[in-house]
């Protein structure tokens, strides 16, 4: 029988299965789940959003069907909660256990394989088929929190040296504004690009998956492991679908985590045959154009000084919403 | 009759199948399965058969198959359907 565990008992009791099982455990979880026969704990399974975690099976009931039960309880409770799409990270030797009950290998490293379950990403790949140009193509992940003149000087840079540039938006709703209009502004100030086209990362890029710590702001917790998964699924899958052969990034002078980022797309895409061009950041009035410097301007009220770092329709939407802006910042939720 | 909502049916287990349907324009049938390669077309058959006696128009239809016979697909893909039905 399949059971959430809810009491601070029961969560120490899985703990137990995990740690017998040589798996850590690890507090950041929506639900937890247990199976139990006559009373005993014999199998544990937990999701936070949309990512299934802490999976153990105690051993003597590993080669039953408990656990696709743990597993399909775990799915359709997603299901339930709006996530369709679930990914599952695990020791590589488990991969299988995980292909078999329809789970889908996305990427793996020497120690950590993550598979995806009820879509994958040959249905996102498919769906931007329609836009892919032959060419010498050029790739930008970028999050436009929100878009500014920086933005679009990279984005310039790079359309003047490729036939295509596509501008992969970071999809992930973790940031002050949220994704809809982040990629609306984006839009909006490169409409004059012809050869420019702006779509979704979807999960596939600096997301909660392949980047978990960039939404925790917190560099010491990047590791190697995180950043190989994030690149190899752009080395991979990304840049051979769209043709890109060059990715461009602004050089990063202040944030020590995207300065890592960069760092190992530096090391990581030649191995692939991908260019990474770094190109200096655009200034004004000798400070360099940052979105955090135009949040915080945003936030101190200092909304004149917004007009020579953004463009028309990024100052209109800021200047309209620094209400509805400020309060979200001051809600921790977002740190979530 | 059209798939109105999302809806899931199904377990995980082996010989079983998850199916999932969701509201869309055309009539769309995807399948994953373990035994893709010898028996897809079956399923697909299958499949079409349920959503053709219920006179099913419109929607998509998620089928993640371990192999099960096709009473279990006609009763999964029947539940679903129905499961996607406005109350």
């Amino acid at each position: 029988m399949i059971s959430y565990l809810l009491t601070d008992s029961r969560i120490r009791e899985a703990r137990e299965l995990l740690i017998g099982s040589g798996l850590d455990f690890d507090p950041n979880f929506d639900i937890f789940l247990g199976y139990y026969e006559k009373g005993r704990l014999i199998a544990v399974g937990a999701r936070h959003k949309n990512v299934l975690k802490m999976v153990a099976v105690a051993p003597e009931h590993r080669d039953t069907g408990i656990f696709a039960e743990i597993i399909s309880a775990l799915v359709k409770d997603a299901y339930q909660a709006g996530y369709e799409h679930t990914f599952v990270f695990t020791k590589p030797e488990y991969s299988q256990s995980f292909q078999y009950l329809n789970f889908r290998p996305l990427t793996h490293t020497d120690r950590t394989a993550v598979l995806e379950y009820g879509y994958n990403i040959q249905d996102y790949l498919n769906k931007w088929k329609s836009i892919v140009r032959q060419g010498v193509n050029s790739g930008i992940v970028m999050n436009c929190n929100p878009f500014t003149f920086g933005h679009r000087y990279l984005i310039e840079t790079a359309a003047a040296q490729s036939d295509n540039v596509y501008v992969f938006v970071v999809e992930e709703d973790s940031s002050l504004i949220p994704f809809r209009t982040r990629i609306e502004l984006v839009k909006k100030g490169t409409e004059d690009l012809k050869n420019v086209h702006i779509l979704s990362t979807g999960p596939y890029a600096v997301s909660r998956i392949t980047f978990p710590s960039y939404f925790l702001k917190d560099a010491d917790k990047v590791t190697q492991e995180q950043l190989l998964t994030d690149l190899s699924i752009f080395c991979g899958y990304i840049a051979p679908s769209f043709g890109i052969k060059k990715r461009f990034a602004g050089q990063e002078p202040v944030c020590r985590l995207t300065a890592m980022y960069n760092e190992a797309m530096r090391n990581t895409l030649p191995q692939h045959d991908i260019n990474f061009i770094e190109i200096e950041r655009k200034t004004a009035g000798g400070r360099i154009i940052s979105a955090s410097s135009v949040r915080e301007m945003l936030l101190s009220g200092e909304t004149e000084k917004l007009r020579a770092m953004v463009p028309d329709a990024t100052y209109k939407y800021l200047t309209e919403n620094t209400g509805v802006l400020a309060s979200k910042n001051a809600t921790p939720v977002l740190n979530s | 009759m059209i798939i109105q909502k999302k809806a899931q049916a199904g377990t995980m287990q082996s010989s079983d199948l998850m199916v999932f349907t969701e509201p869309s324009d055309g009539l769309e049938i995807l399948i994953d399965s373990t035994v893709a390669k010898q028996y897809g077309h079956l399923i697909r058959a299958k499949v079409e058969e349920v959503l053709d006696r219920m006179s099913v128009t419109q929607g998509t239809i998620r089928i993640k198959d371990r192999g099960a016979l096709d009473y279990a697909i006609d009763a999964r893909v029947q539940t679903a359907v129905l499961r996607s039905q406005e109350a």
